[in-house]
């Protein structure tokens, strides 16, 4: 098996990008990911995107895309929706690792914004079980709304229990010129906001929009040539039931527990290795049932870790230091890929007003639907 | 006056009613300043999730747990409306596929005007009676249409009533006898293509109502050789409360013996519910025994009378579902926008 | 408008039609063995009409089918034979509601497909009419 290293990042500013296309961001993106290297090398493109067939009207993703880039390569488009771009980013990994190619491109990319928020929230809902959930109603939101319902209920809490996770989002978003919304909330405000799908605010939901970003990833051969490259030391995704009805446990995001703990496991570290973290937090409850499920804090505490200060930039496990979904914006199926450039720059030392200091490991997780689908990469600072 | 070769009776019966109810006060701050008489107090109004389909399959589920009968026992499932959602596409299958029949049943759907679900009634005794079939269930059901602003709108409610007809001597009702009275009388109708009824104000009273159903409650009196006071209920067509009251008295009844099936004032006219319910109502607090007058009234014109008489297994059965008054009670009122909106009034 | 699918789910969204294994657990709706289970583990069997309120939330913000109203409340039902099923709630306010309380299963529309109107029919679940 070869090791796998990302030599190129870049991503768009995610935005209501109302003038531009899927193509035009897209292009933005591979451009800057693939920057000086040389596009002849590159044998495959990978394209994390959830919502292209309904709101852009195209399917077929990877050759539209690998030919309007002028690649003409394997080019598969990969769908497991909010999880697409990480999904697409394992394709990737693994056509690398499996040594059927040196270099490939990952992209991520979702134009939301064509179309008007019914049609997105019907677009994301195919996310859901068609049959047993889209069609008696439930939209992705109301999906993560009844899991904190029953959160709340369970562990005897507040909803403003969660409300750090949004608070925190936000302070870092502040510090990010790609974010969506780069400005500060306080609890008050959250505690003001009104109900989008109740227990879930306006302030602990995040906002669909427009985006892409890529990432180069090469074999060590390759990586040599490469200033800072970063290292995949882990790489798994695995599944659950997406109707929650028919889950074991409505609480606990298995496919986001079990992917973490093979990630870990191929990387070899403990959890406590991790230096900063990226998870799909569309909603504080999203966060904190991620936190609990990747082992970081018992049922019903992750909360906890938000309200003294663990994910915050200077503590000990600081999480969306670009904003996160709520603050960032949420790109959907790009997502998985938006997260991996943030964790790369970080490492790097390029993160910027964000930068978190020492972090020479990193965790991405991204969640499809209401975490039917897990992925998790860990990032670590490579010695080539 | 009809009879059967075969004795029957009703062996189950249930009622349905919305939650929602308007005031007629509030109908009237939109459309009329007068405070003068109202014909109801509220009517009931289908949430933005009912039709006549969905209120018939709650009123026949309450049927069949009165029946003790497994829906696979219906021979036939008839549901009598003027207000069937579909113009062609039988209400009565989707109703019997959701109460679980066999297929091998007749369903169909029955329309005359207020008194579709009784004409199912009549049938069913016909095909009960003559041994061809032991189970039939007759449902009357309507969300009933006002144009906005018309007199009918302070009336035009919305319930379902289901009874099973089945063989006597499970009967919690035994049928004594019935009559049928028609006669060609253009007192309310409605085109196919029209969204709201016509009807001829005052001549839908002395020869439409009053004439068809004094003359068939009469009749079936007479014939049986019996006065009002023989009877511990009458049940009648309600359109409003002041008709039943009327008829009831020109027949020969009392108030009191009217008071236990008058819903109208509470639920307004449900149409081919009203009657079915108001026997219903009145299953729900008779005891064994009791004699019991019902006549329905179905515009265009005519009037099916039935006689009924309590048996010792009512009241057992009775509390095997909600009653009437478990409807009546979960009320919750609506303003004239809300209702407007839900009943399609408001044109994009 | 896809009138063979919803033809053919008429079973499951108007009588609960569900499946009943042999060791006692319950499923909704009926599904085809998994991988590994013998084809006949799984028998019909209707769920029971009654249950507890598991989670709900009131949606506003939704789908253009459903946003005629302006909340749409969903829950998700622990029905009494233990199996969990998700569904509208009706006939009630959000403030009404409770985890833990009483519901019921009723039939009702559950909107139209297609510019002709095909109307379609299934569950939803309300408070416990108190008689």
């Amino acid at each position: 098996m070869q090791q796998v290293f990302i030599a190129g990042t870049a991503c768009t500013a995610v935005r209501e990008h109302y003038d531009r296309s899927l193509l035009d961001l897209a292009l933005e993106a591979l451009r800057g990911a693939v920057g000086s290297f040389d596009p002849s090398l590159i044998e495959a493109l990978y394209v994390g995107n959830a919502l292209g067939d309904t709101l852009s009207e195209q399917s077929q993703l990877g050759a539209y895309i690998a030919g309007a880039a002028g690649l003409n390569c394997e080019a598969v488009r990969v769908e497991a929706a909010g999880a697409s771009g990480a999904l697409a980013l394992r394709q990737g990994y693994l056509a690398i690792a499996s040594g059927q190619a040196d270099v490939v491109v990952v992209l991520g990319v979702e134009k939301a914004t064509d179309k008007l928020d019914a049609a997105v929230q019907a677009s994301l809902a195919l996310g859901l079980d068609g049959e047993l959930e889209r069609a008696v109603g439930l939209t992705l939101t109301g999906g993560w709304a009844l899991l904190m319902q029953r959160y709340l209920y369970q562990y005897q809490l507040p909803a403003t229990a969660l409300a750090p996770f949004a608070i925190n989002a936000h302070a870092n978003g502040a510090g990010n010129r790609n974010a969506l919304y780069r400005f500060a909330i306080n609890a008050q405000k959250w505690a003001n906001a009104g109900q989008i799908a109740e227990p879930l605010n306006m302030l602990d939901c995040s906002t669909v929009a427009d985006g892409a970003a890529a990432v180069v990833l090469v074999s060590e051969r390759y990586a040599r040539e490469v200033a800072q490259p970063i290292a995949i030391v882990g790489s798994a995704s695995s599944s659950s039931t997406v109707a929650l009805a028919q889950r074991p446990d409505l609480l606990w995001l298995e496919a986001a527990a079990a992917s973490g703990t093979k990630a870990l496991q191929q990387a070899n570290i403990d959890r406590d290795a991790i230096d900063l973290i990226e998870l799909s937090d569309p909603h504080g409850i999203a966060a904190a049932l991620s936190l609990e499920a990747l082992g970081y804090a018992e049922r019903g505490q992750a909360s906890q870790l938000a309200a003294e200060g663990v994910i915050a930039k200077d503590g000990a496990l600081p999480l969306a230091t670009a904003g996160g979904y709520k603050a960032r914006g949420d790109v959907g199926g790009a997502t998985g890929v938006y997260q991996v450039v943030e964790l790369v720059a970080q490492l790097r030392g390029q993160a910027g007003a964000n930068q978190v200091a020492k972090a020479k490991t990193a965790l991405a997780q991204c969640l499809g639907g209401v975490g039917a689908t897990a992925v998790t990469h860990i990032l670590q600072v490579a010695e080539v | 006056m009809r009879q059967p070769e075969r004795p029957v009776g009703i062996v189950g019966y249930g009622a349905y009613v919305p939650r929602y109810r308007i005031a007629a006060q509030e109908i009237a701050r939109v459309w009329a300043a007068s405070e003068g008489a109202l014909p109801i107090t509220s009517k009931s109004v289908p949430g933005p999730d009912e039709d006549t389909i969905t209120m018939a399959i709650e009123a026949g589920r309450n049927a069949l747990k009165r029946a003790q009968i497994a829906p696979q026992q219906l021979a036939a499932v008839w549901v009598g409306s003027e207000s069937h959602p579909y113009s062609v596409k039988p209400s009565g299958t989707i109703v019997a596929e959701a109460l679980g029949t066999s297929r091998w049943i007749s369903a169909a759907d029955w329309e005359f005007a207020c008194k579709a679900g009784t004409e199912a009634l009549s049938a069913g005794m016909g095909l009960v009676g003559s041994g061809m079939a032991d189970y039939v269930l007759a449902i009357g059901a309507d969300t009933a249409q006002g144009r906005p602003g018309d007199a009918l709108e302070y009336t035009a409610a919305a319930a379902a009533g289901a009874l099973i007809v089945g063989p006597a001597q499970q009967a919690l009702a035994t049928i004594e006898a019935t009559v049928s009275y028609v006669s060609d009388t253009p007192d309310f109708f409605r085109r196919a293509d029209r969204p709201y009824p016509m009807h001829g104000n005052r001549f839908t009273g002395e020869p439409a109502y009053f004439h068809h159903v004094s003359t068939a409650a009469k009749q079936l009196l007479a014939e049986l050789g019996r006065t009002a006071a023989d009877y511990h209920y009458a049940v009648f067509h309600q359109p409003n409360v002041k008709f039943p009251q009327t008829v009831a008295k020109q027949v020969g009844f009392t108030p009191e013996q009217c008071q236990a099936g008058l819903l109208a004032g509470e639920i307004g006219n449900s149409y081919s519910a009203a009657s079915m319910i108001g026997l219903c109502a009145v299953l729900d607090v008779a005891q064994a025994g009791d004699r019991i007058l019902l006549a329905s009234y179905g515009s265009g014109a005519g009037s099916d009378a039935y006689s009924l008489v309590v048996t010792e297994a009512l009241v057992a059965a009775r509390n095997l579902a909600p009653r009437t008054s478990a409807y009546l009670k979960r009320r919750q009122l609506i303003d004239y926008a809300t209702y407007a909106k839900w009943r399609g009034k408001i044109v994009e | 408008m896809n009138l063979p699918k919803q033809w053919r789910l008429k079973g499951q969204r108007y009588r609960l039609e569900g499946q009943r294994h042999s060791d006692g657990r319950v499923r909704f709706p009926a599904q085809p063995a998994k991988l590994g289970e013998p084809q006949d583990a799984w028998q019909p069997y209707q769920l029971a009409n009654t249950g507890e309120l598991f989670s709900w939330t009131a949606q506003r913000s939704n789908r253009s089918e459903f946003d005629h109203e302006p909340i749409v409340i969903v829950g998700i039902i622990k029905l009494a034979d233990g199996c969990l099923i998700t569904a509208q709630l009706t006939d009630c306010e959000p403030s009404e509601l409770q985890i833990g309380m009483a519901v019921e299963a009723v039939t009702r529309s559950w909107g139209k497909v297609g510019e002709d109107d095909l109307l379609v029919y299934g569950y939803k679940f309300r408070p416990q009419l108190i008689d």
